[in-house]
């Protein structure tokens, strides 16, 4: 259990195969941020092809396809998008946002000394580990990696009879991928409860846990409730495509009667909406202690913002039918489904209310990681209100499957959770490595991928107002998408531009890793726990257990004296509140 | 806002939801920009932040005001609009003499039409079939019964704001009526080559981008003349065994 504290463990238990949560996190954070490079590449080859569908591809083209002078092949367009999402969703952020930030922060914000079962979570990121050389294997097998999209829906990713690039094993390998990944979820899900839930240090109530916390534990709850529904529904998929069941089969191509394509699309959905959830819930937490932090303030309506997590915990698992409006599910459903899903603006409101209540008469530090914040409660607005679009039943009809809805969850996934991804990295880089990161080359960063990402998901809104689908190769052989093709171009140059901001940050990240200045042990002046442990914190984490005597947002309390801030366990004022 | 052109009546309701969505979102979204902006520039130059503790009762009330405000003024407002255009657009109930059935067979990756012809009954031999091209008359209600004959399709008609996912193994329906003819929009545009269209919208496999066709709206004597036409060049036409499958189970079904 997390007492037993190996005092001097050699290189391979160290770096390795460690079950120390700082290390794991490390090992989580390098994941994720090599599967980011590799999907965000596939992103620039996606809108390059869409803006010059007749062209060479560049870099790559010569070489793979000579063939035809270059020109990308539809095979390869679609295994594109379908990595582009898989990976970003399964390999990317969930590594950074859940493994790296969960493990690295959960522990210390509560006063821990380490996970609640430390072997559970060493494996759980090497069982991510084993389905990411899974999915980057898939792409060397004949007919290459999957291609029935992120959503893989069956029919079409669960027949082996289906044309010819579903006929490769690159699908097989993706279902066994993302089972892998399901499975590190699962145990890391787990672990996260059972920590919060045991291991918290003496005063540490539940009400006084920083909102990161929360929200990754509603996290872990949502894991633990629906990877084993999709996890389900794979293993239905896989086994339809091996053995010839027809879980998902029905028509000519079905081997037996009594299949039903649409109950994947149910099972899928099912778990599909929390996901969402499970990827941004983390992310507003974190965006609900920067903005407390950097305002110098006590963050507005701690308590309402807990129950809104509550809430939206519950209601993201029962509106999942907003992705079925076309579907051919019973239309009475979707009426509900459209009720369901716009009560969802209830908790999602009161975020925005206590975020600007928070910045209200606060002493606003505009930091790095305090950049990024603002900039998640900006495109999280744009997101969260272009959701209601796809909320409304005979809107979203015209809308589903076209880039509108790919602009939509590019706000919500793509710019809030990649910005809480580079406010996090920015907030605990100094704790995590002992090293400051460069201020000035982060706040330059931050305004280039503000600028280019919006250029590029508003502009995909735009098109897929005008009817522009998503998942076609080839845009300009439909007459009334002639005129977007300005908008492609547009896109793919400012993707262009985003990717390469990007070296700005992965030179910050790896530079300062090794030269950065030494860090202070609270360099943010925050109150959380984390900042009382050591920097960088010894296996262990704390000198001595920590006792904490008030909640953790105690900005300019009348007891804090001098300083503006008050750490949860300082001892100097002994008056316990909250 | 880049609408395509709209070919029925009822399109516009769509249009008006949208930009009703847009101007109802902008309005919150331009409140949030300016209150996040206002605050931080305010509150840079303060050295101090306002400390406060514990949530007041007056805070918890406001808030609650606040999410009510919200939901009612953005949400149910819009949901109401929705579901009056989902009522209109979607529901529509066809003219009992006023109407055509056409069947519609998705594979990978080409959509075929099947008419009952000028006998009005399907399964004969002046049976019209047509690959990727959709051909309707004017003003009539069009019902397409619709099945897939491998993986999930979805048909998409940009001109009508309709999408609707064509499945294997069970048949879903459409019903929509034009009022502007593909002819009557060429002139319009001065466009000879202008076509309005239908696209797979449901990615479905390796040529999913090339899954479209032509949606061709006729006038009625035109269409009738279309119809005679075909359904005598269509007496030698044997259906492919694939469809068997669905023939079999509604060969019965007439055009009513
Ligand atoms: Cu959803
Ligand atoms: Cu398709």
């Amino acid at each position: 259990m997390s007492g037993d504290v190996d005092p001097k463990p050699g290189f391979i238990r160290t770096y390795v195969f460690s079950t120390d949560h700082k290390m794991i996190a490390k090992q989580y954070l390098f994941l994720g941020i090599f599967y980011l490079l590799i999907a965000g590449l596939f992103a620039v080859q996606i809108r390059m092809q869409l803006a010059h569908p007749d062209a060479e591809a560049p870099l790559i083209g010569k070489a793979l396809w000579p063939q035809t002078d270059g020109k990308m092949p539809p095979e390869f367009y679609n295994m594109l998008f379908t990595m582009h999402g898989s990976l970003m969703v399964f390999f990317a952020i969930t590594p950074i946002v859940i493994g790296a930030f969960g493990n690295f922060v959960i522990p210390l914000q509560i006063g821990a000394k380490d996970m609640a079962f430390p072997i559970l979570n060493m494996l759980s990121f090497w069982v991510m580990f084993i389905g990411g050389i899974v999915m980057a294997a898939s792409f060397f097998v004949p007919h290459g990696a999957a291609t029935a999209g992120w959503t893989a829906y069956a029919s079409l990713s669960s027949s082996s009879e289906v044309t010819s690039p579903i006929l490769g094993h690159g699908q097989t390998f993706w279902l066994l991928g993302i089972a892998f990944a399901g499975t590190s979820s699962l145990m890391g899900g787990i672990n996260y409860i059972v920590t919060v839930l045991n291991f918290r240090c003496r005063g540490m109530k539940l009400l006084r846990m920083p909102l990161t916390t929360w929200g990754l534990f509603f996290t872990a709850i949502l894991n633990v409730l629906w990877v084993p529904v999709v996890a389900a529904a794979l293993f239905m998929v896989l086994v339809d495509r091996l053995f010839g069941t027809s879980f998902f089969m029905a028509g000519p191509l079905a081997s037996v009667e009594g299949g039903q394509p649409l109950l994947y699309q149910h099972l899928f959905w099912g778990f599909g909406h929390p996901e969402v959830y499970i990827l941004i819930l983390p992310v507003w937490g974190l965006v609900g202690d920067l903005l407390s932090v950097f305002s110098r303030k006590p963050a507005f309506g701690y308590k309402a913002t807990v129950y809104s997590m509550a809430t939206i915990v519950i209601l993201s698992q029962i509106v999942w039918g907003h992705h079925l409006f076309t579907s051919g599910m019973n239309p009475l459903l979707g009426h509900v489904f459209v009720f369901l899903t716009i009560t969802i603006s209830v908790p999602t409101s009161i975020f925005f209310l206590n975020w600007l209540a928070t910045l209200w008469r606060g002493a606003i530090r505009l930091t790095e990681p305090m950049l990024y914040a603002l900039g998640i409660v900006f495109v999280f607005c744009i997101g969260g209100l272009t959701g209601l679009f796809n909320a409304l039943q005979a809107l979203d009809i015209y809308v589903h499957d076209t880039y509108f809805v790919v602009g939509h969850f590019h706000y919500t996934l793509a710019a809030s959770v990649l910005f809480g991804v580079f406010a996090g990295i920015h907030y605990w880089f100094p704790k995590m490595f002992g090293r400051n990161m460069n201020a000035r080359m982060a706040k330059v960063h931050f305004c280039l991928t503000f600028i280019f990402l919006n250029c590029v998901f508003f502009s995909m809104m735009y098109v897929g107002a005008g009817g522009h689908m998503r998942r076609i190769s080839d845009p300009t052989t439909y007459t009334f998408l002639k005129d977007f093709q300005v908008w492609n171009r547009f896109m793919g140059y400012s993707t262009l531009a985003l990717a390469a901001a990007q070296l700005l940050f992965a030179w910050n990240f790896f530079h300062s890793l090794f030269f950065g200045k030494k860090a202070q042990q609270n360099p943010w002046q925050a109150n959380t726990l984390e900042w009382s442990a050591p920097t960088p914190p010894p296996h262990g984490n704390f000198l001595s257990p920590p006792k904490v005597a008030r909640g953790p947002y105690e900005f300019n309390s009348p007891l804090s004296g001098d300083r503006d801030w008050l750490m949860q366990d300082d001892p100097a004022a002994t008056a316990s509140d909250s | 806002m880049p609408y395509p052109t709209r070919a029925s009546a009822d399109a516009h309701l769509i249009d008006d939801l949208f930009n009703l969505a847009i101007i109802s979102t902008s309005i919150a979204f331009l409140i949030v920009l300016a209150m996040l902006t206002y605050f931080v520039i305010v509150g840079i130059r303060r050295s101090r932040g306002h400390y406060t503790h514990g949530t007041s009762k007056q805070a918890y009330i406001f808030t609650a005001l606040f999410a009510i405000v919200v939901f009612i003024g953005l949400d149910v407002n819009l949901a109401y609009f929705d579901q009056k255009a989902y009522g209109v657009v979607f529901s529509r109930v066809p003219e009992p003499k006023n109407n055509l059935v056409v069947q519609v067979f998705a594979k990978q990756f080409e959509w075929n039409f099947r008419y009952a012809g000028t006998d009005e009954k399907f399964g004969t031999d002046d049976d019209i079939m047509t690959v990727n091209q959709l051909v309707v008359p004017t003003k009539t209600d069009v019902i397409l019964k619709m099945q897939s004959l491998d993986v999930v399709h979805c048909l998409f008609l940009p001109s009508l704001r309709m999408k609707q996912d064509v499945l294997p193994g069970m048949t879903v329906s459409l019903i929509f009526q034009a009022n502007l003819t593909t002819k009557a929009e060429k002139e319009r545009r001065n466009d000879p080559e202008w076509v309005f269209e239908i696209a797979c919208a449901e990615f479905c496999g390796l040529n999913h981008s090339d899954m479209k066709g032509k949606f061709l709206i006729l006038e009625k004597d035109e269409y009738t003349t279309w119809e005679e036409e075909q359904s005598i060049a269509a007496a030698d036409f044997v259906a492919p065994e694939v469809w068997e499958h669905w023939m079999d189970g509604n060969s019965e079904e007439k055009s009513e």
